[in-house]
């Protein structure tokens, strides 16, 4: 039985919109407020540690306990605040999750309680003087800097980080979505206030919504309890997209025992239609993503090179990483058997069964969208940012992904270039 | 067939018993995507086990659990039962812990074929040197991946500092060395001892019915498993910890810790069930962001957001880990031993209780919020003997002189240990 993702938008005030879908699947319900800003080293660090100074404390809750005391209270909401990294854009997200108002024993109208508390995080901060609290800034930086720091611990992420980074160096992509360790160290209470009082006021909104709730009701609850400073909210930006130049290679040797070997490419576009987007989506599946994938059957199980080998679109730049764990010594064997596959898909080795299965697990990737709340809320998110205008249903690209030819196929896997290859080489015995 | 149901969550599941012997349960719900698991009470710490008339126990290499997860996905005729989903546009998956071995596929069509693939590769062991000796290499690359990643070692790390004899401290997926003595025939006899659908239960959620599910059954699993009496056995586990501190030394950037409590599983589902929630209400109160003691910690620099703890049980294992990072775990740690000692003292107020137990109830509502949600945590809990249907009332129905008293017999710092992973020099 699927369920329509019809999104309703409404602009509700200058630059900011109400996405809302209403669905009865759910006990619980989210609503994310998303500041669209450009990934830029000068903001992305002190946005970034907004979001944790920010629901730290506020004027009406000043401590982190009594924040927490009143979400406790509210049966568990939650408030959250991060940034993400979406392409060349850093949105900073506003998070507010609830049980439904049914299941609440004691008749509080949770919604109502819930928008109010996220108001007070982003709107009514705990402020000393009209300034950030020295202390908590000072902590805040510390935890963002280890955090940031502990990113080596994990070293799949790191070693697909570091190849996006190489890759494109000079470009705001290459830019942690938390921005740089001496961005955080340089920000002090008066460039934070500053880039508080930017946050609300420059910057496009997307409120996204998805629960039971109508998008009136959700709307004057919103119009009720968050009000945002005037402003015009105007700052957007472009992506910058290459071509692959000279090749660049790059080792670097840690004390691990598996090696990590990413290789990053470019294309020359980023999908304008949903035909687009849905050939070089296709190609991934039938490529790495999936278990009947050329790189699952063959890098691992005919050469039992990796545990995985996958590659990892990202739409909104135009740039694929193919990121795997091997023996190091298997450096040029597995990079060898990856652009073999590669190339295989290029002259159009591509079998009739490749593509229906491919079709089937891409049309069910869509479809399972609606059953997820943090999914239906993604779904949107990211849709806003190729739109302004209609949200597209995952229905409606199901239904195109029967009419995608080999030939489509094999254009896109030829719109790849290999612009970079990372190995992460490990030293340990 | 049975239907057992819980008004007030508007919840409610089908159980039947197979003529094979399976345990079936099914959630209907109205989500687009349906999501089946088939699993056994078979994982990584069953390593040794006698079958009834052999007169000598069987000691099965470690990782094995884990390595006949890999294994049953190939076929006899050469394919993997991945392309056999692929046909019907199932995505699949298999996970091994350390009581369970769980084979999953969810779909948003053809969800009679797809279980029917489930069913039957699960059913279809083929194992051969040369496939044996081919996935040796892939299961390598996993092992190292997890020796590189400070999160799974500082776990385990921590298990071996609580447990003395317990195979619950023994990497699921084995070591390298271990798995290099699989052999075909092992693999075998192994499955028929714990691959018997009487220790087998096929759960399912979504946009199926029982009808349709039984028809897949009776088509698949046409006659029940020859009996076999197989006797688990695990070395004996004192109460005491096995050593208050291990530290190892990874390419970390700031040292993290996890810090243990070693508790004593109930043996009965009612005591179990208590013990879940009285254990879940004293963490929250404990270290949850609305805790004075997480926010005095916090306030300290000694913590930071990525610090929290969780239950965990399973079997005659139940222990609390808590988890984090920051340049002082040893400061941490002696924190907690003294909140411990002062809340024997000064025990929480029934206002706090009150509010614990809210968020308990929140929490288990968003169970229900996904077929796989509903699936994963109904499956986890039926091998204890629980019902997910039934832990909201024990929430509503926990008192506070039970809280107490759980705190009192248990949260003891002589029962605690630290692992820590420390940055390389």
């Amino acid at each position: 039985m699927a369920e329509k993702l019809n999104y309703i938008s409404e602009n509700i005030k200058a630059g900011i919109r109400l996405n809302s879908l209403k669905t009865d699947r759910f006990k619980t319900n989210l609503l994310t407020i998303n500041v669209i800003t450009p990934l830029k080293e000068e903001t992305a660090s002190r946005f970034s540690l907004l979001t944790d100074v920010l629901t730290a404390a506020c004027e009406k809750y000043p401590s982190l306990v009594e924040l927490g005391k009143r979400m406790a209270d509210l049966y568990s909401a939650s408030v959250n605040a991060f940034v993400q990294k979406k392409g060349e854009k850093q949105i900073v997200v506003f998070e507010l999750s609830l049980i439904n108002n049914e299941y609440a024993y004691d008749g509080t109208d949770l919604f109502d309680e819930g928008t109010k508390l996220l108001s007070e995080v982003m709107l009514h901060p705990y402020l000393k003087n009209g300034k950030f609290d020295t202390e908590i800034v000072d902590r805040e930086k510390k935890n963002l800097i280890d955090s940031m720091k502990e990113k080596i611990n994990n070293k799949a992420s790191f070693a697909n980080d570091r190849c996006g980074e190489i890759m494109c160096e000079g470009e705001p992509f290459a830019l942690d979505a938390n921005g740089t360790i001496p961005a955080v160290e340089k920000t002090t209470v008066d460039s934070l206030m500053d880039s508080y009082k930017e946050l609300f006021s420059k910057y496009p909104i997307e409120i996204f919504y998805a629960g039971s709730m109508s998008h009136e009701d959700v709307k004057s609850y919103i119009n009720k309890n968050i009000h945002f400073p005037e402003g015009e909210r105007n700052i957007t930006s472009q992506t910058v997209i290459k071509e692959a130049g000279e090749l660049k290679e790059v080792e670097e040797s840690f004390d691990v025992s598996q090696g990590k070997l990413i290789l990053g490419f470019r294309t020359d576009f980023v999908p304008k239609t949903d035909e687009e987007l849905l050939d070089i989506q296709l190609f991934c599946d039938i490529f790495g993503s999936s278990p009947t994938s050329k790189l699952f059957m063959n890098v691992r199980e005919k050469l039992s090179l990796c545990y995985y080998c996958r590659p990892i679109y990202t739409a909104l730049k135009g740039v694929m990483l193919v990121s795997s764990g091997i023996e190091t010594s298997n450096f040029e064997k597995a990079k060898t058997a990856i652009l073999t596959e590669l190339d295989a898909m290029k002259n159009g080795n591509i079998s009739d069964e490749e593509m229906e299965n491919g079709k089937r697990s891409v049309i069910n990737s869509f479809k399972m969208v609606t059953d997820n709340l943090g999914g239906i809320i993604s779904w949107g998110s990211v849709r806003r940012l190729y739109t302004d205008g209609r949200i597209a249903t995952p229905e409606e690209f199901a239904e195109k992904v029967d009419g995608i030819t080999k030939e489509r196929i094999v254009a896109v896997a030829n719109r790849l270039m290999l612009d970079t290859v990372y190995l992460l080489k490990g030293e340990a015995e | 067939m049975e239907t057992r149901e819980n008004k007030r969550l508007g919840e409610k599941y089908y159980y039947t018993k197979h003529k094979s012997g399976l345990d079936i349960y099914l959630f209907p719900k109205s989500f687009t995507t349906t999501y089946a698991v088939f699993a056994t009470k078979y994982g990584s710490i069953d390593r040794v086990f006698r079958v009834e008339g052999e007169a000598e126990d069987t000691v099965i290499p470690d990782g094995l659990a884990h390595f006949m997860e890999h294994k049953l996905f190939e076929n006899e005729d050469g394919t993997d039962a991945f392309s056999r989903y692929a046909k019907f546009g199932g995505s699949a998956n298999a996970y091994t812990s350390f009581e369970k071995t769980a084979y999953l596929f969810y779909a948003t069509d053809n969800v009679k074929e797809n279980l029917e693939v489930l069913l039957d590769f699960v059913r279809h062991p083929y194992f051969t040197k040369e496939t044996v000796d081919k996935e040796q290499g892939i299961i390598g690359q996993e092992i190292k991946m997890y020796d590189d990643l400070p999160s799974w070692k500082v776990y385990f790390n921590m298990l071996s500092a609580l447990y003395q004899n317990h195979p619950v401290k023994i990497d699921i997926a084995g070591t390298v060395d271990s798995i290099a003595e699989i052999t075909p025939e092992i693999l075998h006899k192994t499955y028929k001892c714990f691959y018997n659908l009487s220790n087998m239960v096929l759960c399912i959620s979504g946009n199926i019915d029982m009808e349709t599910v039984l028809s897949v059954a009776d088509k698949i699993l046409t006659s029940p498993d020859e009996e076999i009496k197989i006797e688990r056995k695990y070395p004996s586990e004192p109460d005491e910890i096995a050593e208050e501190k291990i530290t190892q030394a990874l390419d970390v950037a700031i040292p993290l810790y996890n810090i243990g409590l070693k508790l004593k599983h109930p043996e009965t589902s009612e005591g179990k069930y208590k013990f879940f929630v009285e254990n879940n209400i004293l963490l929250t109160l404990l270290f949850d962001e609305s805790s004075d003691f997480y926010g005095k910690l916090y306030d300290e620099g000694l913590i930071n957001g990525k610090f929290g703890a969780n239950y965990e049980a399973f079997r005659d294992v139940a222990l609390v880990c808590i988890g984090g990072s920051g340049e002082d775990p040893d400061a941490v740690f002696n924190s907690i031993k003294e909140e411990f000692e002062k809340r024997r003292k000064n025990f929480f107020t029934e206002e706090e209780f009150e509010r614990a137990k809210k968020a308990l109830y929140a929490a288990q509502l968003s169970c229900f919020d996904g077929t796989e949600q509903i699936v994963s945590t109904f499956l986890s809990l039926i091998f204890e003997g629980m019902d997910l249907l039934e832990l909201t009332d024990y929430i509503a129905n926990a008192s506070y002189e039970d809280v107490k008293r759980c705190f009192e017999e248990n949260y003891r710092t002589d029962k605690m240990a630290i692992s820590v992973i420390v940055p390389r020099q």
